[in-house]
């Protein structure tokens, strides 16, 4: 089991979605994808779509500043 | 207000036909309102009632509309057999509140294309201006 980094607080939708559905993708079944987001609409959609595709989202959490923290097992 | 010309509405009732019986997606780009490109593409679902972009083309898409100096303004997707309406799915989908969100229908003998601003799960019909 890896655990692979995404840094998305640099980008705005879609490309937020797409860049961590791509990255979930790759994943092995068991991997973890740690994902660095904003506030906004990113914190708000991230996990809620992570769920609906059946993804687990183990974890949201503050990092600092408007930056949160979104770990997502495949 | 979201201005699209017949050409690039006929190129989308074209992909709507082509696609049948199953939903079609892409995207329209542009810049101030004005959608100038046209991107048809795949719907991974491969279903009559709903549509998921593949991840991979939509990070193609995005980029190559950034390289040509485009926004992203709206993208649509067909009801095969329904009304021009967003569906309750399609409202629960509707993550991005800065583009439109356009709908073809083939359900009656011609074919109909509305837009539509959804935000928070609030739908907002929004005039498509036709221009030449």
């Amino acid at each position: 089991m890896s655990t692979v980094k995404l840094d998305i607080t640099r980008e705005h939708c879609p490309m937020t979605f797409v860049k961590t559905k791509i990255q979930l993708s790759k994943l092995q079944s068991g991997d973890i994808l740690e994902v660095l987001l904003t506030e906004g609409e990113p914190l708000q959609n991230i996990p809620r779509s992570a769920r609906e595709q059946g993804y687990k989202v183990l974890e949201v959490s503050h990092v600092g500043g408007q930056v949160h923290k979104v770990l997502i097992e495949k | 207000m979201i201005n699209i010309s017949q050409q690039i509405i006929d190129q989308m009732f074209d992909h709507a036909k082509n696609g049948l019986p199953e939903e079609i997606c892409g995207y329209l780009a542009g810049t101030e309102r004005t959608v100038t490109r046209h991107f048809p593409m795949t719907n991974i679902d491969h279903s009559p009632e709903h549509f998921s972009f593949d991840p991979a083309e939509q990070f193609q898409v995005v980029r190559t509309a950034r390289k040509e100096g485009l926004v992203l303004l709206a993208n649509y997707h067909s009801h095969p057999a329904t009304p021009a309406r967003p569906s309750q799915e399609d409202i629960r989908l509707a993550y991005d509140p800065e583009i439109s969100y356009v709908i073809v229908s083939l359900a009656a003998e011609l074919p109909d294309v509305k837009s539509f601003i959804i935000r928070n799960g609030e739908v907002e019909k929004e005039e498509i201006q036709i221009i030449q």
